[in-house]
């Protein structure tokens, strides 16, 4: 109790340094969490994506399909693989667009026969994609290069760029707290002084800054999370609504985890950069 | 005889009696204490010991050494060469934690009282026992037999602003004591004081000597050490040259 009374005082008493770094903590966990939030959303899109994605190869005439299939069912990557004749293609694509007939009944079937895979990672399709063309009898690959790619390297772009970004602030808050412990022992100089002449020890001084360190974190985190989670669902009620392409997470099995671990993240950077603050300071009292 | 509080051992007031190997509170062998940056020879191979229950003066003009040998017992330095013991022990066993164990044993009073200006006199001696983890039961019967050994328990509401300067000195000296050390350093413990503050505090001191507690004062204050004569140790330029055992001051 008496070190919780301290701690309070600290942080009354080094009001600025607090506030400051109560703000800086609450910035970074908000971008924290909104970087865990979009890179789950971004890795939900990319698992849709997958599933989706699908390299076509079509095969010369003459070509044996089914010896090329059991081929490139060898390759790891692949996760599955078809065999279509030429004759399916047709009847798939008169499915669709129903004039196609009319073309077949002029030039005849134009559609070769064609080996479908599915692969296991979205960013795999390349790979398998060049590996197939280099066959014999495979004339041409498709993959869906055109939004693949791109698709893959934007995403991955933003979780890096997001990444960056939360290490960076992670970084200042730690800064932030090591400050603010710091003026607060300098504030308690006086004391500080008295307690290693009666003989205190080491934890008994740090205790009340180890205290403020964690309260500032359960602070940062529960402002954080009541910011977020609000803001959170209400965007994804709206990209629901305007793109509803998107696979947005709205589940709160799968958001409480993410939400938790960021509140936790805020009491863990408070009380290392507290426990790291206080030491040094008494190790520059010896 | 020790019991366990938070870890850290300290002494019961029985065991005070047994915590001293052999009859030396303090032992200094070939002592040189040179401060590394200035290069400043602060003490210059003293060799002495301190009885316990002693009372002795260290006396010597500003820079004679006198703080630096304060500085040792309490470990705030380190000695270049040579071996300081307290209670028998060598400091060079406690080290980085262990050195809170160390300074439960002494009290320590400065010419700077050092009492927390928001806590009043019970509670700034009560400090000591707090921060050494005594049980909070224990600190009424504690505090109030420290203040009354240094006459000042009708005072233990008083904020530190509202007592005066020999009044906050006695205070300090009841933290210091209020553990019940078996030694008690006080640096210039007069320094601040009138001519009547400062024999009145000789006079706890001395109170506090009878009790079976070492007492180290280092002072300037001539007519103290001429009046309340007990063994005094000269220091010259860092060198320890006289020991006078009937005191008296002769620089």
């Amino acid at each position: 109790m008496y070190h919780f009374r301290q701690a309070l005082v600290a942080m009354r008493g080094n009001f600025t340094a607090t506030l400051a770094t109560l703000m800086t903590m609450t910035l970074t966990l908000l971008m924290l969490g909104f970087v865990l939030l979009l890179t789950l959303n971004v890795n939900r899109t990319l698992e849709q994506l997958e599933s989706q994605v699908e390299v076509a190869a079509f095969l010369n005439v003459g070509t044996d399909g089914a010896a090329l299939l059991k081929q490139v069912q060898g390759f790891p990557q692949v996760r599955e693989a078809q065999l279509v004749s030429s004759e399916q293609v047709l009847e798939e694509m008169t499915r669709d667009s129903p004039y196609a007939r009319d073309a077949v009944a002029l030039v005849g079937n134009p559609f070769p026969t064609t080996v479908r895979m599915r692969v296991g990672r979205v960013e795999d399709s390349r790979v398998v994609a060049a590996a197939v063309s280099r066959l014999p009898g495979v004339q041409d690959v498709e993959y869906g290069a055109g939004y693949v790619d791109p698709t893959v390297r934007a995403l991955t772009a933003i979780r890096a760029a997001g990444y960056g970004l939360v290490g960076l602030l992670l970084l200042g808050t730690l800064f932030n707290i090591l400050n603010a412990v710091r003026v607060a022992m300098y504030a308690r100089r006086n004391e500080i002084s008295v307690m290693r002449l009666l003989g205190a020890t080491r934890g008994f001084i740090r205790m009340p800054h180890v205290i403020e360190g964690v309260l500032l974190g359960v602070l940062a985190g529960a402002v954080a999370l009541a910011l977020l989670t609000p803001a959170y669902f209400e965007l994804a009620r709206r990209v629901q609504l305007f793109a509803p392409v998107f696979p947005v997470v709205t589940d709160p099995a799968v958001l409480a985890p993410i939400l938790g671990g960021v509140a936790l993240l805020g009491v863990i950077i408070g009380l290392l950069g507290s426990l790291f603050a206080s030491r040094r300071y008494l190790q520059e009292l010896e | 005889m020790l019991h366990r509080e938070h870890d850290i051992l300290l002494p019961t007031h029985a065991a005070q009696h047994l915590c001293c190997r052999g009859k030396r509170m303090i032992d200094f062998k070939h002592v040189t204490l040179e401060y590394p940056v200035t290069r400043t020879l602060a003490l210059d191979d003293v060799s002495m010991h301190v009885g316990k229950g002693e009372f002795v003066y260290l006396v010597g003009h500003s820079g004679a050494g006198k703080s630096s040998f304060m500085n040792l017992v309490l470990k705030r330095a380190l000695p270049s060469k040579g071996e300081v013991r307290v209670a028998g022990e060598a400091l060079a066993r406690y080290r980085g934690g262990r050195t809170a164990l160390l300074r439960r044993r002494m009290g320590t009073v400065f010419q700077e009282n050092l009492l927390l200006p928001h806590l009043n006199a019970y509670d700034n001696v009560a400090f000591a026992l707090r921060v050494t983890g005594v049980a909070q039961r224990e600190w009424p019967s504690r505090v109030t037999t420290a203040l009354r050994t240094v006459g000042l328990e009708h005072k233990k509401y008083a904020l530190p602003l509202q007592l005066s300067q020999g009044e906050q000195q006695r205070v300090a000296i009841a933290r210091a004591i209020v553990s019940d050390p078996p030694l008690l350093l006080a640096d210039e413990p007069t320094g601040n004081l009138d001519p009547d503050n400062s024999r009145e505090v000789l006079k706890v001191l001395q109170n506090v000597n009878l009790r079976g507690t070492t007492v180290v004062v280092a002072t300037h204050a001539r007519d103290l050490v001429e009046t309340f004569r007990h063994r005094t140790l000269t220091l010259r330029k860092g060198k320890l040259v006289r020991d006078d055992p009937y005191g008296g001051y002769a620089l």
